[in-house]
């Protein structure tokens, strides 16, 4: 009883926070053209004041020592009302939380306080390459990392680039993947840096244009003998993939939350738009095959929903950890959205089909996890090799 | 309420005439006689009001009481010196933003009870029955004062003032009270085109309207059909409009031949200040609440159907 | 001056937004029927809230929340907990919401009287439910303390109140002496602050102080009025929907209409 009402109180925080701030702003900031002025430092600040970035993080930094599964109902009501403010703030949370699981207690004192401090600190992760996206889902012998940490006094230096990088062009902070060395695929030869904007050879790149979450921006990070201290290698030089190991767990099922809010609210409007668009002499909803189908969506929703509790459950340590909720639970969200975007699509009819109405942005949004945060034919098979193994 | 006794309708004047004074006259005429009361008007305002002179010309004992400072504090003072001076059973107040706040302290100190936003008095077996609106308007209810004196703040329009007539008396009092509450400075009422209370037309918008700068179309369109600008308290709220706008329970109560009610879902008490007129309300949503208190109805976009309006208003007027 | 300590009442009240057509009436008990919708916290307390938290924010003023209200229904309390308000007290009584305001206002005062000698009491103008608007007014009176209705504005030059209210259509800025009581009335700038998360949940673990309101012992003074009736009025409009394909034709159509009514 007590667990449910935490949950909704959650939820009417955020929907109140959604209603003020994220609401008025989203579709205007979404039809930029210009992808950097889609982004809302407005909606950063407006989040840090009420504690999001810092959600996850314990007390000692000012954080709010959020469960996962909280964080979850964090996350899609967000999405409700925009998939890229819900990112910004799942990839930020997720990765601070991630230092301080990993971190060694000078680190998290030397970073995490001025992390905490700076209303529009945000964090992002570099992995994705050109050449290097699936691979490091599902690793295979001779996949190395193109972004190059070479051995130098008192640290690394780095060379290379990432791109399609959330927060990318926006973060104060960053965990940084390359490899370290030479001759091992990247799950085994690589190491995770921290660092920070402005650091001498470090800039960011292109700002890519993206199709939906425009909110949140994603972009390149080119390194050019960009030097690292060894105090800034999170975990052991040559464990980074262990680093991912910890991180999978919560970025499947907190994605996945992304993206079943956008799905939450291509339903929600259905219901309200098939209740009163009146055809065949009665409103839509009062015909079977549509109320059947507005059934469907919601069935796939709740399906989907619980996957994703159980697996934020089970990292909690409530409930057991099966390897295959690194990778299920974002499958089944993606899916359900799709389906369900697509349906609402069909259910509004030409209406929905124009622009000005909100079916056009959801279905730009509903798309993004297809492939974010791990593609999903590619999750299916690492989840297979748990079942080969 | 006994046979011997009276009911005083009491008037504060705003400096523009008291017609809500005079009203609470009428109520006062109203209900006199069948609950055997003698009626007797004070005007509190300083100068004396009309309705003191138009209750001593229908045989009303009428006073003009100065000295006050026409504050709460002060209006209580003088309304408890004449509840006790006169043996009143039943006060009769405009239910405006002071009415309310002095019926229940008229009435706690006096020993009574107080009753405020009343729409109707009925005097049954010889009792008072006071109606009034509650949840926002959702419902209404029927109370009987069990107390003397029953301190009943009015809506507007529910009585009308008695007909002005030149001639009677009027006794000068003088009642100089003290408040607690220190005057620093007053900021009298910006005076803006038209008040909503004399509006033959209103036209109001609400949360629905999206923006601040959508209020300047309504206010061309109020302005087209020869009214006035309102709002809901959620417009106010959001700072799109000033609160001297605002209709509704809270605000301010408007009796216009035509109400336009534009992005307002009509779920609260905002209608609840819609004391006449017929309502047209437009709306993006039909099955929005306010359709089910509208007398016509317009769906669609605001942004799209505003201006269209307001140019077929202007061609209809030749202007 | 130490830090002034400041009430706010709360209650929580049937949402003022539920539809009419969804709204019903337990003729039996006169009052709404059971949960025909939820209770939230009125809109003009959320401004009372604010306007206290102002003071704690300017002049440290140290905020207790109180409320009247059924001993299962603590969610307005959570709420103020969570916005920081330092402490929270509830007189539990069965069905407080239906209660007349005589009989809430002499609770409150009881209870008031429990609390570490207070300097101001803020409360909404009125609870958007019975719309009554007196019980701040008679728990003035019975306090015998000053009393200032419609307020936007409050803060403390040194120990002395400075209040912005309401009054015969404009606004006066007055000087309250202490302890007195306030009532607030909507404004944008008193629009409730969110909660911290981290408050949001503390406040869920944070005490309430609680009291009966049978203990409290409060004369039970015969009341003021009887409820002889409670409906809800018939919809009698029909409304006539203006056709139109597109809005031109609707303009049109609306302006014929409204000169046949001679509205226009």
């Amino acid at each position: 009883m007590e667990a449910v009402n935490v949950r909704s109180q959650i939820r009417e925080w955020i929907g109140e926070f959604n209603a003020r701030v994220v609401t008025p702003r989203a579709r205007e900031l979404d039809r930029n053209a210009d992808p950097e002025e889609c982004f809302s430092w407005d909606i950063v600040e407006a989040g840090d004041a009420i504690g999001l970035r810092t959600l996850c993080l314990s007390d000692a930094y000012g954080g709010a020592g959020f469960d996962h599964v909280s964080t979850a109902v964090v996350i899609e009501e967000l999405g409700r009302a925009d998939l890229g403010t819900s990112v910004v703030f799942a990839q930020t949370i997720k990765i601070s939380k991630v230092v301080e699981s990993v971190g060694t207690q000078s680190q998290k004192d030397r970073i995490l306080p001025r992390y905490r401090d700076d209303p529009r600190a945000l964090y992002a992760i570099g992995i994705t390459e050109p050449d290097n996206a699936s691979n490091y889902i599902i690793p295979h012998p001779g996949a190395a990392f193109r972004t190059v940490a070479r051995r130098a006094e008192g640290g690394w230096v780095l060379n290379g680039m990432k791109h399609f990088i959330s927060n990318g062009n926006r973060a104060r902070f960053y965990l940084l993947m390359a490899q370290t060395e030479e001759g091992k695929d990247l799950s085994e030869g690589s190491t995770c840096f921290m660092i920070e904007a402005g650091s001498p050879g470090f800039t960011t790149g292109r700002v890519h244009d993206k199709l939906g979450e425009r909110l949140a921006n994603n972009a390149e990070l080119i390194f050019q003998n960009c030097f690292v201290p060894d105090a800034d290698v999170l975990g052991q030089v040559g464990e980074g993939f262990d680093i991912l190991a910890k991180f999978f767990p919560a970025s499947n099922a907190w994605a996945g939350a992304s993206i079943l809010g956008v799905a939450d609210a291509a339903y929600d409007h259905s219901v309200e738009w098939t209740r009163k668009r009146v055809q065949g002499g009665r409103p839509l909803i009062e015909h079977d095959t549509i109320a059947i189908t507005l059934a469907e969506m919601k069935m796939e929703l709740d399906v989907a929903r619980s996957y994703i509790h159980a697996s934020c459950a089970a990292a909690d340590g409530v409930g057991e950890w099966d390897p295959t909720m690194g990778a299920f639970p974002k499958i089944a969200a993606s899916k359900a959205a799709w389906k369900v975007v697509t349906q609402a699509l069909e259910l509004h009819g030409g209406y929905g089909f124009m622009k000005d109405l909100y079916m056009e942005k959801l279905l730009r949004d509903a798309a993004a996890f297809l492939h974010s945060d791990g593609v999903n034919r590619s999750l299916y098979l690492k989840a297979a090799r748990y079942i080969r193994a | 309420m006994s046979g011997t006794g009276v009911v005083l309708a009491v008037g504060w004047g705003d400096g523009e005439g008291d017609r809500p004074g005079a009203e609470a006259l009428g109520g006062a005429l109203a209900v006199a006689a069948e609950l055997g009361l003698t009626a007797v008007y004070a005007s509190l305002g300083d100068p004396p009001e009309p309705g003191a002179e138009a209750a001593s010309a229908s045989g009303v004992r009428a006073l003009a009481v100065r000295g006050g400072t026409g504050d709460v504090e002060s209006l209580t003072d003088q309304i408890v010196a004449l509840v006790e001076e006169f043996s009143v059973a039943l006060v009769l107040i405009a239910a405006d933003d002071r009415g309310r706040q002095l019926a229940p302290r008229v009435a706690a100190r006096a020993g009574g009870v107080a009753i405020n936003n009343a729409t109707r008095l009925e005097v049954i077996e010889g009792a008072l029955h006071v109606t009034r609106p509650v949840f926002g308007g959702k419902a209404m209810c029927r109370l009987v004062p069990l107390r003397v004196p029953a301190v009943v703040s009015l809506r507007s329009r529910t009585f009308e003032p008695p007909p002005p007539a030149p001639g009677g008396s009027v006794e000068e009092r003088s009642m100089a009270v003290q408040s607690r509450v220190r005057l620093i400075e007053n900021i009298p009422p910006v005076l803006e085109e038209g008040r909503l209370e004399d509006a033959r037309v209103v036209v109001s918008g609400g949360r629905g309207m999206g923006a601040a700068d959508a209020f300047a179309g309504l206010s061309e369109l109020a302005a087209a059909l020869g009214g006035v600008l309102g709002a809901s308290l959620a417009a106010v709220d959001q700072g799109w409009v000033s609160p001297s706008r605002q209709v509704g329970l809270t605000g301010k109560v408007v009796s216009p031949e035509l109400y336009v009610a534009v992005g307002i879902s009509g779920a609260s008490q905002h209608l609840a200040g819609l004391a006449s007129g017929v309502v047209l309300a437009i709306n993006n949503d039909a099955k929005a609440p306010i359709f089910e208190s509208a007398q016509l109805g317009l769906i669609g976009d605001a942004k799209v159907l505003v201006p269209a309006l307001l140019k077929a208003v202007r061609a209809a007027r030749g202007g | 001056m130490s830090a002034p300590h400041v009430v706010v009442l709360l209650k929580d009240i049937l949402d003022p937004e539920l539809p009419g057509s969804r709204f019903r009436i337990d003729p039996a008990r006169m009052e709404p029927a059971q949960g025909v919708g939820s209770a939230i916290l009125g809109p003009f307390e959320r401004s009372a809230l604010e306007l206290a938290l102002k003071l704690k924010d300017s002049a440290g003023a140290r905020i207790t929340a109180l409320s009247v209200g059924d001993p299962s229904l603590l969610d307005g309390l959570r709420k103020a907990l969570a916005v920081r308000v330092d402490a929270a007290v509830q007189v539990g009584l069965q069905g407080a919401a239906n209660q007349p305001p005589e009989a809430i206002a002499g609770l409150l005062v009881t209870a008031l009287g429990r609390l570490e000698d207070v300097d101001l009491v803020l409360a909404g103008r009125q609870a958007g439910d019975w719309d009554h608007g007196q019980v701040p007014y008679l728990m003035a009176e019975a306090l015998g303390w000053p009393c200032v209705g419609l307020v936007r504005r409050a803060w403390y030059e040194g120990d002395r109140l400075q209040v912005l209210h309401d009054h015969a259509g404009g606004q006066r800025l007055v000087l309250v002496p202490s302890p007195a009581v306030l009532t607030v009335t909507n404004d944008d700038a008193l629009l409730l602050r969110m909660a911290r998360v981290s408050d949001l949940m503390a406040a869920q673990r944070r005490p309430i102080e609680r009291f009966e309101a049978g203990e409290l012992g409060s004369s039970a003074s015969p009341p003021g009025f009887t409820i002889a009736d409670l409906w809800v009025p018939a919809r009698t409009s029909v409304c006539e929907f203006i056709p139109g394909e597109g809005p031109d034709e609707q303009a049109a159509n609306l302006v014929g209409r409204l000169q046949e009514m001679r509205l226009l």
